[in-house]
């Protein structure tokens, strides 16, 4: 069985990752794996701000695997084997890892996202994966032409599980 | 026009014919193949160009252009037909002109759901991150854009103490 690996934010783009990420997954009989990765804020050198980033990084880790759990269900419901990950961590790397550790055979993310700064051509942490990811990348953008748009109307979309 | 059934997808794959173009082409028929897409390889010609060549546009032998276009329809023909022996339909076109122009142009005329293409390639020079053909894809195209590697990169070995490259063994 084939591994789609979907890193996704829970940003608008990411809306459209799992859409297609699962479009794919159903119509390749792929096993899908939703991943999060929730990035730990930076902090100066003291052992308040470390503890401070560290109690925030277990919250929105749980708060994550929440809205994770959710999706989970809803895309089994459609007949997809799914599993999701919640993990801490800096995203690319992070993705990276596990697609390795999956042997996934692609990657579906989005053109934007994943990362505190927006690139003006394509984000940083989606850049860093088209550089070293060893599988195919489909970049997912944030706008799609109008004419597809249509033509997949009847398309699953992800329902609540965008709201925290 | 009223459409009783959804119309079909289409999936499209820019070559150059590098050598990343076959693992291009492969990924595109998986894709084709899972979601019922038609598939379509595009062949984008670039002229090369003459700036700084000390060599003008009269120079060139008489129907150079012509030439290469029909270089480029023979290659996609013979693709086309060893495809065919592997069972596999692909339609094909060829284009004279930018490669990042041509194919969106060519994506948007086709209402293309996919495009596959290579890290690299489409271009003469050569980025350290990803191709400047690719990335103008990836800024304007209205589609899924599926990103091919360039090779399977091969893995690092586990980090032993005693590991060393296989070229610092030798003596």
């Amino acid at each position: 069985m084939k591994t789609i690996l979907a890193p996704i934010d829970f940003s608008e783009v990411s809306r459209r990752v799992l859409v297609e990420a699962v479009e794919l997954a159903r119509a390749g009989n792929a096993r899908l794996v939703i991943l999060h990765v929730v990035q730990p804020p930076m902090v100066t050198d003291s052992d308040i701000g470390t503890t401070m980033s560290a109690e925030y990084s277990a919250m929105a880790s749980a708060a994550a695997a929440k809205r994770l759990k959710r999706l989970e269900k809803q895309v089994r419901a459609l007949g997809c084997t799914v599993q999701t990950s919640s993990e801490v961590g800096f995203p690319g790397a992070r993705i990276l890892q596990l697609a390795e550790k999956l042997g996934a055979d692609t990657i579906v993310l989005g053109s934007h996202g994943h990362g505190a700064f927006y690139d003006l051509v394509v984000g940083s942490t989606t850049t860093r994966i088209l550089k070293a990811a060893q599988c195919p990348v489909m970049v997912v953008p944030a706008a799609m032409n109008p004419g597809r748009k249509a033509k997949s109307k009847r398309a699953w979309e992800p329902v609540g599980a965008w709201d925290a | 026009m009223k459409r009783t059934s959804p119309p079909m997808k289409t999936v499209l794959a820019p070559i150059d014919f590098s050598e990343i173009s076959r693992r291009v082409v492969d990924e595109a028929i998986v894709l084709a193949r899972a979601i019922g897409a038609r598939l379509v390889l595009l062949h984008v010609v670039q002229l090369p160009s003459l700036l700084g060549t000390g060599v003008i546009e009269t120079d060139l032998p008489e129907g150079f252009h012509l030439q290469v276009e029909q270089e480029a329809v023979a290659r996609l023909a013979s693709l086309q037909k060893q495809l065919r022996d592997e069972g596999v339909t692909a339609h094909v076109i060829h284009q004279v002109g930018p490669p990042r122009e041509k194919i969106l142009e060519q994506a948007e005329r086709l209402d293309a759901d996919y495009l596959v293409m290579g890290s690299h390639g489409h271009g003469a020079l050569y980025e350290l991150v990803v191709g400047s053909t690719t990335t103008g894809i990836l800024k304007n195209a209205g589609c899924p854009v599926t990103i091919v590697p360039a090779a399977k990169k091969t893995r690092k070995p586990a980090r032993t103490p005693c590991s060393a490259p296989p070229h610092a063994l030798a003596v």
